[in-house]
């Protein structure tokens, strides 16, 4: 969400708006990033490093590149930030972070692109500025196969056939971000099983409690163990390894090998993003005349990741070199 | 795009069947009656294994059985063969008889009355055998095992061919009796053949009775009935092992945990049972002794196939760490404000306590007045088995052992501290005693270092790779403790990883560099602990001890100068497995825990200096009376090994040690020397004067050394040694014990034999030359190619500077001679042997080398 200048004239539909008096809506943004629960917001957490902070501190850096690089960047960074003197490594690492951490707990996730013209024009020929804004998850639904956004009664007076307010989208505006196709059953899979997990952390309380009260046939190490091989099941396509809670049959070559596949999984997603959003710069750009794209240098690749599990492999580096490495 | 949104909105639920297979374990998971079910399913295996089990050893038991009857029936059955043969042979001559006359219808039916009287005998006669069986088991059971708890009582009662026998006669009774009822009742005529088959029981019952008898008045004797239960615990160790594929579970391990500890029971109650007997009789207690060791042994062999955490094992409460708690754990006690039960481990040493205890029980019994040779028999048993419980790493294990017979030792000693009057015999079984103590620990410390002589880190590896391939596979390995535990935790990961990863992920080198560590760390501990032992068992102990006995002082100080020269052998071969084991750590882990080579590689040498110093003490007390061969010579031996620990003492600089040891050695050969004239008596005057002289030479040999060190180190021993020499030759002493001493090489020069002191002096010269090369002290060599070497500023050391394959040319007791005694100025014009003669020319002739050129011009005035 860009820093919003009055000058500026805005083609932007959407709504950005805190749903505290419509609980349908409240109930429908968060099921659509259900962060809510001990084991999604560690999660959470730990995609938040998904580009890792610190990149832009020593030469490796995020660059635009292109012929018109040097037009573009500031544009290009003031669409990404929030900020009124925005940062490029800054707004991309945000921009990346979150926008995995919504692909990740939604699914998808939904940019509006909003170009911005001199507010004493009435021209929507040349654009001066644009923004990514983001489509608050859960808030987009579709109305005869056309997008549009709920939002609350006090922003529009067009409700659907459930009572809903909404207003209507522009297609040819909206960047949808996904998971790259591969993954996006198991990391479906895996948060409804963690949201599952965050439900019955009181049950195993109870269980507990009722084992200290009387004689019961419960027994905690076992529930631990057993819990504990389905987390990994469940975690294996990412290969997150829920921050170690669960040490049972775990070796420490195997917690080692986790983090290096989570970082693998992290590089791809991170990859994936940038990849879409120089897709929706592409289209930016045909618009207001210039051509550029984000590239990241020295962070993590898909080659040190293969490198990182070769030295594993072969015992070039040690576990603890190879940890801190995937840190 | 519209599409594609709605392709990719996220839905709640929206994963279905296999995809929430693990949301829905986790969900049954977490309901009580998850547990309850399964509890009910471990519960119903239980009784299920529980009743398998029962038939599996009820199938035994009768497997066990038919045995025994085999036995039995083949041992009556030989009886009935000639009881038939005669019967055969009777026949035949009746058959042959039958033409001449004729003998009734012995084929066909016959009334009763024709065989009544018979069968009524026999059944009183089988009836009477019945009734004195159970009146002699009465009789043992109400003398030998009328003190005893029921448990063993039924043990004998329920002897398995007693059994047989008993339901044997039963059978015949049964037969006999229907014999006779049944034609009363209903008139039947049986046929002559079922009489036949009768008389034949009846005669099995004699014969069985005969055998069993015998066996029966065995059973006074409470060992015999452990013949019985040893078959019964092995069957209990190898039901908690693992053998092949097949890993037992935990009701086969409680199952076979329980049977053990029922054995062991039994054990404990027959040991009380024979330790408390009035009139002691050491064979029982060897048998049973035995027996125990032999337990002992199997469970040794079996242990590393037994899971670590299995159920076989007795348990322990273990309390947990609440500052290194799991989180899982800790947050769950924490908000339930509940503190966390102890876990209940296993105590790997549950079986070896309670057969150390009983072993340890059984020793006194087994100390009968003359029969203590039984008790060492089984000691050095024990010894045997204290090896091969270290060969396997079973360090705790070797050492419960240990501890028991020292216990019992200091026991036996504290008994006979105060005692005045110890016969012969006695004396010599406290020597044994005193000896086998220090012989476990040897034991033990060879059996330690056995298996490092053939570590090879390419077959360790292999056996690595192959031991956490699988959990079955890690029960193979035969590994110690620490390092089974570690192959099974392997192993789980790795199928942990499989099931997970769909592959393993765990790589070889980290499996090599883990399993080398707690390898290392294994061997390092056991060392460490080993020598630390010795010290604290039987050095200190023995240090402090004032010495009211020097004759097992000296037994224990020989035997711990043997050990203490294995363990610093020995040492050098755990390095070499050190240094091996050291190839299989991954250097870019920089492991910080990987245990480092430093052993306790001087402390061998310096508990040797102690008891050296020690054994002085205790040899002026031992008796230095003629030698009697059905005695150990300790004196002579004391004298022996002082001597030579003072000869290496002053030439290897450890100028301490020599100074203390010195002035012992020279009264201890003097002593020596009276001895000798006893011991010689009966020689040839020649040999008394050459062998008898020994101790002298010896004497004079050793102070030669010293004055020699000296002058080579710049410190030494001579101002000490010549202090004792001053001391004795000025109490009068001078003339006439110079004049003996010179006499006694003059003796020795001109022996041509080859004798046991000559050869002890060219190997200790040899010695000297080695000492003196590695400080590079050597004499002018003129072999083709050697350049000359500058001779040693000192012209005694220069004269006795090795020349080249030559060596040392003069006795060290000649430079004595020279040197001190015939300097001292009460001694002037003393005649001098002709080596010492020589000698002095040749110190001569290297002093003129040695002086200034003007002073040599002048020497050579003087000279001329």
């Amino acid at each position: 969400m860009m820093h919003r200048d009055d000058r500026l004239r805005s083609t932007r539909r959407s709504y950005t708006y805190y749903p505290m008096d419509d609980p349908v809506i409240t109930e429908r943004m968060q099921a659509a990033v259900p962060v809510e629960g001990y084991y999604t917001y560690l999660l959470f957490q730990d995609l938040d490093h998904v580009f890792p902070y610190g990149v832009g501190r020593s030469s490796p850096r995020v660059q635009i590149v292109g012929p018109d690089a040097e037009h573009a960047s500031p544009l290009i960074a003031a669409s990404l930030s929030e900020r009124s003197f925005p940062s490029l490594d800054e707004a991309v690492r945000k921009f990346v972070s979150s926008t995995a951490q919504y692909l990740v707990f939604g699914g998808s996730c939904t940019y509006e692109i909003d170009y911005l013209y001199p507010a004493d024009t009435d021209s929507d020929d040349e654009p001066v500025a644009f923004g990514l804004e983001l489509i608050q998850p859960g808030t987009l639904g579709t109305r005869d196969g056309a997008p549009i956004q709920y939002v609350l009664p006090s922003i529009s007076e067009t409700h659907d056939s459930t009572g809903l307010s909404y207003v209507t989208l522009d297609p040819s505006t909206l960047v949808v971000f996904t998971l790259p196709r591969d993954l996006v059953t198991p990391v479906r899979t895996l948060i409804e099983f963690l949201m599952t997990a965050n439900g019955e952390r009181r049950k195993e309380f109870e269980l507990t409690l009722q084992s200290t009260r009387e004689t019961t046939p419960y027994n905690f190490s076992a529930h631990q163990r057993e819990k504990g091989r389905l987390f990994a099941e469940v975690t294996q396509p990412i290969g997150w390894n829920v921050r170690d809670s669960f040490k049972d049959d775990q070796l420490e070559p195997f917690s080692v090998w986790r983090q290096i596949r989570f970082l693998e999984f992290k590089v791809i997603v991170r990859d994936s993003i940038i990849e879409q959003l120089n897709t929706a710069i592409g289209q930016v750009g045909k618009r207001m005349g210039f051509s550029a794209s984000i590239t990241v240098t020295g962070v993590p690749t898909l080659s040190d990741v293969q490198q990182a599990k070769d030295d594993f492999r072969n015992g070039v580096r040690g576990l603890g070199a190879l940890a801190t490495a995937t840190i | 795009m519209t599409l594609r949104i709605a392709a990719i909105v996220w839905r709640r639920g929206g994963t279905k069947g296999r995809e929430r297979r693990a949301e829905r374990q986790l969900l049954r998971s977490d309901e009580m009656g998850h547990w309850s079910q399964l509890a009910r399913r471990q519960k119903t295996r239980r009784t299920l294994s529980i009743a398998i089990l029962g038939i599996r050893e009820r199938s035994d038991q009768t497997k066990r059985g038919a045995k025994d009857l085999l036995a039995l029936v083949t041992s009556a059955l030989t009886g009935v063969a000639v009881a038939l043969l005669l019967v055969v042979v009777v026949e035949a001559v009746a058959a042959l008889l039958n033409h001449f006359f004729r003998w009734g219808s012995l084929f066909r039916p016959v009334p009763s009355s024709s065989y009544e009287t018979f069968v009524g005998a026999a059944v009183g006669a089988q009836a009477t055998f019945l009734a004195l069986f159970f009146t002699t088991v009465g009789v043992i059971a109400s003398t030998a095992y009328a003190r005893v708890p029921g448990e063993i009582r039924q043990l004998f009662v329920r002897e398995r061919t007693s059994t047989i026998y008993v339901w044997n006669v039963v059978f015949a009774l049964v037969v006999g009796i229907t014999l006779l009822a049944l034609p009363v009742v209903s008139g039947y005529k049986f046929r002559a053949l079922v009489v036949v088959l009768f008389a034949l029981l009846s005669l099995f019952s004699v014969l069985s009775l005969v055998i069993l008898g015998r066996r029966l008045f065995n059973f006074f004797d409470p060992s015999a009935l452990t013949e019985r239960i040893y078959p019964e615990f092995v069957r209990a160790v190898r039901g908690a092992s693992a053998a092949g594929e097949h890993v037992p579970d935990d009701v086969e391990q409680k199952a076979a945990h329980d049977r053990a500890a029922r054995f062991l029971r039994r054990y404990e109650q027959l040991v009380t049972l024979i330790a408390a007997r009035e009139i002691q009789d050491s064979t029982a207690p060897q048998k049973l002794a035995y027996q125990l060791l032999g337990c002992w042994r199997l469970n040794s062999a079996l242990k590393s196939s037994i899971p670590a955490k299995s159920e076989w094992f007795h348990r322990t409460p273990s309390h947990p760490n609440w500052l290194t708690m799991e989180h899982n754990r800790l947050s769950t006690a924490l908000e339930t404000r509940t503190g966390i039960q102890p876990t209940l481990v296993p105590d790997p040493l549950w079986i070896e306590r309670r057969f150390s205890s009983l072993v340890g029980a059984l020793l006194p019994s087994l100390d009968t007045t003359n029969e203590w040779g039984r008790l060492i028999s089984v000691i050095d048993a024990a010894n045997e088995l204290i090896f091969e419980l270290a060969k396997r790493l079973q360090i705790e294990e070797a050492f419960l052992l240990l501890k028991t017979i020292g216990e019992y030792r200091r026991t036996v000693l504290a008994d006979a501290e105060g005692a005045t009057d110890i016969s012969g015999g006695r004396k010599m079984f406290r020597l044994a005693l005193a000896e086998r103590e220090v012989l476990g620990f040897t034991s033990l410390w060879l059996g330690l270092a056995r298996p490092f002589e053939f570590l090879n880190p390419q077959n360790l590896t292999a056996s690595f790779d192959t031991a956490v391939e699988s959990l079955p596979n890690a029960y193979k390995a035969g590994a110690p403790r620490d390092l089974l535990s570690l192959f099974e935790d392997i192993a789980s990961g790795i199928a942990f990883e499989r099931k997970v990863e769909h592959e393993r992920i765990t790589p070889d080198w980290w499996v090599h560099h883990l399993c080398g560590r707690v390898y290392a760390a294994t061997i390092k501990d056991a060392v460490c602990t080993f020598v630390d032992e010795v010290e604290a068992t039987l050095v200190t102990p023995l240090m402090a001890k004032v010495d009211s006995d020097p004759e097992t002082t000296a037994v224990r100080i020989f035997d711990l100068l043997e050990l203490l020269h294995k363990i610093e052998f020995h040492l050098q071969t755990v390095h070499a497995a050190l240094d091996s084991l050291q190839t299989l750590r991954h250097e870019p882990s920089a492991d910080e825990l990987w245990p480092d080579a430093v052993l306790p590689d001087d402390k061998p040498r310096a508990l040797e200096e102690q008891l050296l110093v020690k054994l002085g003490t205790a040899a002026v007390g031992l008796p230095s009376t003629p030698h009697d061969e059905s005695t150990p010579d300790l004196f002579g031996q004391a004298y022996r090994r002082l001597f030579d620990a003072t000869f290496h003492a002053i030439v290897e600089g450890r100028d301490e040690i020599a100074r203390q040891l010195f002035p012992i050695t020279i009264a201890i050969a003097d002593r020596a020397r009276q001895r000798l004239i006893h011991d010689l008596a009966g020689e040839r005057m020649r040999q008394q004067a050459i062998f008898g002289t020994e101790p002298l030479v010896d004497m004079m040999e050793l102070s030669g050394y010293a004055l020699l060190m000296s002058l080579v180190t710049g410190a030494g021993i001579w101002p000490t040694v010549r202090a004792v020499w001053d001391s004795i030759l000025d109490a009068g002493t001078a003339p006439e014990l110079a004049r003996q001493l010179t006499a006694v090489l003059t003796l020795q020069e001109n022996v041509f034999a080859l004798t046991s002191g000559g050869v002890g002096r060219t190997s200790r010269q040899m010695e000297l030359t080695r000492i003196l090369t590695t400080r590079g002290i050597v004499g002018q060599t003129h072999l083709w190619g050697e350049p000359r070497t500058e001779p040693h500023h000192d012209p005694i050391v220069a004269t006795f500077a090795p020349d080249g394959l030559m060596g040392i040319h003069h006795d060290l007791s000649d430079l004595f001679i020279v040197e001190y005694l015939a300097l001292r100025p009460d001694l002037a014009g003393l005649e001098i042997p002709r080596g010492a003669e020589m000698l002095r020319e040749s110190i001569e002739h290297q002093r003129r080398r040695a002086r200034p050129p003007e002073d040599d011009e002048g020497g050579t005035a003087d000279d001329a």
